[in-house]
């Protein structure tokens, strides 16, 4: 079976499915003594919004939370990048390689701008970090 | 890759319905006999036993459209029964005008044939319903030409359930002799109509869509002068030359058999949708930002399609599996575009993302429908309790 029949049979993967219902990392506003770093990109017109909070401790990132309005694939890949990030030193923040998701989650090539977007939330932090 | 069947609640019922075991049952009988199962377009006995079978179901159909069998042409279902009767149809005018009239929410198997004709140098005119899914018939009048020769409008919306007065409409069509198309696909065999009284020429059907099997369908053609299709297909004399190619027994069969029951279900069967529509509208009406698409006064109850501020439609598909329901028509589901029926009614791309369809069949129980608005529920507080707060 070719791969785009395949993915119209079942266009979320395993992983998609777990880290899109986990909710380990959504934003409940409970966070630990720190420093808190803001990143949000999008909008509904686009159909996604991401939001990304980290607490900074010592040069770590101690926490990492998410709000999100999107599509499976888009939940599930912020769930895995606060899960990456969450603990990291900040100067390993470089580390994480979000296009990586587009063959872990089996993101479809029409959806390719919400790793992009996901890219830029990520940046965001970087950059607030940079400028402290 | 797997087939996935545990716990299945199956609300899609407008996009294909579950076969009936009747109709199944005489399918198969059909296929077991080897007397039936010669091509009815043999002059042997084989091939006579199958075309009497096929007629006996031609009278069944008849019966529940309480018209002559004669009208009745076999199809594969209704999106060649739409091409053939608009494409055909158009055709079978155009040395009278070439001016036709449909409407922009109607099912692509409609739209798509419109806009083959306009290449093909028809003039078409797509009228805009009002915000509750329903064609303004002063809008209608307005649109007519001297040049116009058909009008398609749809019976029962396939997204909404939204039902146009088609009696009005061709009565309109009817003063100006104009042909009056409707894709019945949603209505027939659910709602009761007598074509020999109404003021239809073309009327598409589908099998699929009342218990009956796949991939057959019919198209209603009133006997009249002025009224007739040029056939899209050639090569053999079947069904009177309009639709060549050998007949699909065991289907035919099965149609027939689903025709006979809707005779006998159809208003207990209306009561049941009327009944399951709002149970489960009670069980979501109280959830804040939740609305109705299209008008809920003249609507088939068996189809029931909600929007939803702040969720996202596809993320609300997942979290509701097990259950079985469409965002936007299933033959339009699997892009990510909004509905184009529900952006016509005036919803913004967001309200029409967020919509679901719930459509029903005689199986669906109460149990059924409560656990859906259990897990409806459950999936919107999910994805509320995610989103960024000020778009809740």
């Amino acid at each position: 079976m070719n791969e785009f029949i395949s993915k119209q049979i079942e266009p979320y993967n395993d992983l998609t499915r777990e880290l899109f219902t986990r909710g380990a990392y959504k934003d409940n506003s409970v966070y630990p003594k720190g420093g808190v770093i803001k990143a949000r990109k999008g909008s509904l017109d686009d159909g996604l919004v991401a939001e990304i909070v980290t607490i900074v401790d010592d040069e770590k990132i101690v926490a990492a939370k998410y709000r999100i309005y999107g599509c499976p694939h888009s939940i599930a890949s912020i769930e895995w990048i606060c899960e990456e990030i969450d603990g990291l030193m900040i100067d390993d923040l470089n580390k994480i390689d979000i296009s990586s998701l587009k063959n872990l989650l089996l993101i479809p090539i029409e959806k390719t701008s919400l790793i992009l977007l996901l890219e830029d939330v990520l940046d965001e932090i970087r950059l607030q970090l940079e400028l402290k | 890759m797997k087939r996935t069947t545990d716990n299945l609640i199956y609300l899609d019922s407008a996009a294909t319905m579950p076969i009936d075991q009747k109709v199944v049952s005489a399918m198969t009988a059909c296929l077991n006999n080897t007397e039936v199962i010669g091509n009815p377009s043999s002059l042997n006995n084989a091939g006579r036993n199958a075309m009497h079978d096929i007629e006996i179901a031609r009278q069944k159909l008849a019966n529940l459209l309480h018209t002559n069998k004669d009208n009745l042409t076999w199809t594969s279902g209704a999106t060649e029964s739409n091409n053939l009767a608009i494409i055909g149809a158009a055709r079978f005018r155009s040395h009278l005008g070439r001016h036709i009239i449909t409407m922009a929410t109607e099912h692509k198997a409609v739209l798509g044939a419109f806009d083959y004709l306009e290449k093909e140098g028809f003039q078409v005119t797509r009228l805009i319903p009002d915000s509750n899914g329903l064609l303004k018939l002063a809008d209608l009048k307005e649109a007519i030409k001297k040049e116009t020769q058909l009008v398609s409008i749809m019976h029962v919306n396939n997204e909404t359930g939204v039902t146009q007065d088609i009696v009005k409409i061709g009565s309109i069509c009817r003063e100006k002799d104009i042909l009056f198309h409707t894709d019945a696909a949603q209505s027939i065999g659910k709602i009761s109509l007598n074509l020999d009284q109404l003021p239809i020429d073309l009327l598409s059907i589908s099998a699929h869509k009342f218990y009956g099997p796949q991939g057959i369908g019919a198209l209603y053609m009133r006997k009249a002068a002025g009224c007739g299709v040029i056939p899209l297909h050639y090569g053999g004399e079947q069904e009177k030359w309009i639709r060549p190619g050998t007949l699909p027994v065991h289907q035919i069969i099965g149609f027939g058999v689903a025709a006979e029951l809707a005779l006998e279900r159809s208003e207990d069967d209306y009561l049941i949708m009327q009944d399951l529509h709002k149970r489960l509208w009670d069980g979501l009406k109280n959830i804040p930002g939740i609305e109705i698409n299209g008008t809920i006064k003249s609507k088939y109850p068996g189809i029931l399609n909600v929007s939803i501020s702040g969720v996202d439609g596809e993320s609300l598909i997942l979290l509701l599996e097990p259950l079985c329901v469409a965002n936007g028509s299933a033959c339009n589901s699997k892009n990510n575009e909004p509905s184009f029926v529900l952006k016509a009614l005036g919803r913004s791309d967001l309200q029409a993302q967020s919509a679901i369809r719930f459509s029903f069949n005689r199986n669906t129980t109460h149990e059924e429908i409560d656990i859906t608005i259990e897990k409806y529920h459950e999936a919107v507080r999910y994805l509320r309790e995610i989103a960024p707060d000020e778009l809740v």
